[in-house]
């Protein structure tokens, strides 16, 4: 083999395996920190009837995930009554990005670094009302509907 | 640096950085299966009688391999050429959103590459002695 099919084979390598990382890398160490995170709440909370937890790590057990946070912050009170914007506008970053859509409220603190549009526009919405950018953006997409009800935790009151 | 040079150096950051795009979106839809069905479409899920998680999953195979292809610069102009338009329908069925045009973009970019080859460090050039670059003859 020659230098040059040799540097092809590296090129290669190096970007696929540069792919693997960044793909399958970030998503092992969300996985990680969502059992991590099921386990704390799971533990705190032993004695309390609360959604059994999925093992997949997918939209419906961070919702799940969610649901406990909600009910450990806000009391299952914030999820039948709903939230108002002064509720929501305290979860206004990365780390706990709730947004009111079209009247129902979402959190979007998973999503923020699974957003396929960047995570910049999911980070403009949190702790507001995002229904504006949101109709701009994605108004005639029911798939991306589909996907925004997996994050739904209550209404806006 | 020569016209050539210039031409193929950016063919071949061209051809990496889509490969890189495509096995990115491949190993993550291996990865978490379920963020991406909801952008299956419906007829897909009819026509082949495949669950939505199905489609991911073989969509990102097909996406892995395809970008492995590509990496090397093995049947670059073929594969280039597949990709494009398999991402433009996926662009066309997510609509003019913001995902949607520039995926539009990423589609035109990867047909482009197609036509215009793989330029420096292909594997087809490597074993078959064939040029995958426009030159200036």
């Amino acid at each position: 083999m020659n230098s040059r099919i040799i540097s092809s084979i590296v090129i290669g390598i190096v970007v696929i395996t540069v792919a693997f990382f960044s793909a399958f890398g970030k998503d092992t160490v969300s996985r990680l920190s969502v059992d991590i995170e099921k386990q704390v709440t799971s533990d705190n909370t032993n004695n309390q009837s609360f959604p059994e937890v999925q093992p997949a790590v997918v939209v419906q057990p961070q919702v799940n995930t969610t649901m406990q946070g909600n009910m450990t912050d806000q009391g299952m009170g914030s999820m039948m009554s709903g939230y108002t914007l002064g509720q929501i506008s305290s979860h206004n970053s990365a780390t706990s990005c709730y947004s009111a859509i079209n009247g129902e409220v979402y959190d979007l603190t998973q999503w923020v670094n699974s957003h396929p549009g960047g995570r910049m526009t999911i980070l403009m919405i949190c702790g507001k009302d995002g229904s504006s950018l949101f109709n701009t953006q994605h108004r005639r997409s029911n798939r991306v509907s589909n996907i925004l009800a997996g994050f739904y935790i209550g209404n806006l009151n | 640096m020569s016209n050539t040079s210039r031409i193929k150096i950016g063919i071949t950051l061209l051809r990496i950085a889509l490969a890189f795009v495509f096995l990115w979106f491949g190993f993550s839809q291996l990865s978490d299966t379920s963020m991406w069905t909801a952008f299956v479409p419906q007829w897909a899920i009819n026509i082949t009688g495949l669950s939505a998680g199905l489609l991911v999953l073989i969509n990102g195979l097909l996406e892995i391999i395809a970008g492995s292809l590509l990496a090397f610069g093995i049947f670059t102009r073929i594969i280039a050429i597949l990709l494009g338009i398999h991402l433009f329908m996926i662009a066309l069925s997510v609509g003019f959103t913001a995902i949607g045009v520039r995926d539009i973009g990423l589609s035109l970019a990867t047909i482009t590459l197609g036509f215009l080859g793989g330029g420096m460090f292909t594997m087809t050039e490597n074993l078959e002695g064939k040029t995958e670059v426009i030159s200036n003859s």
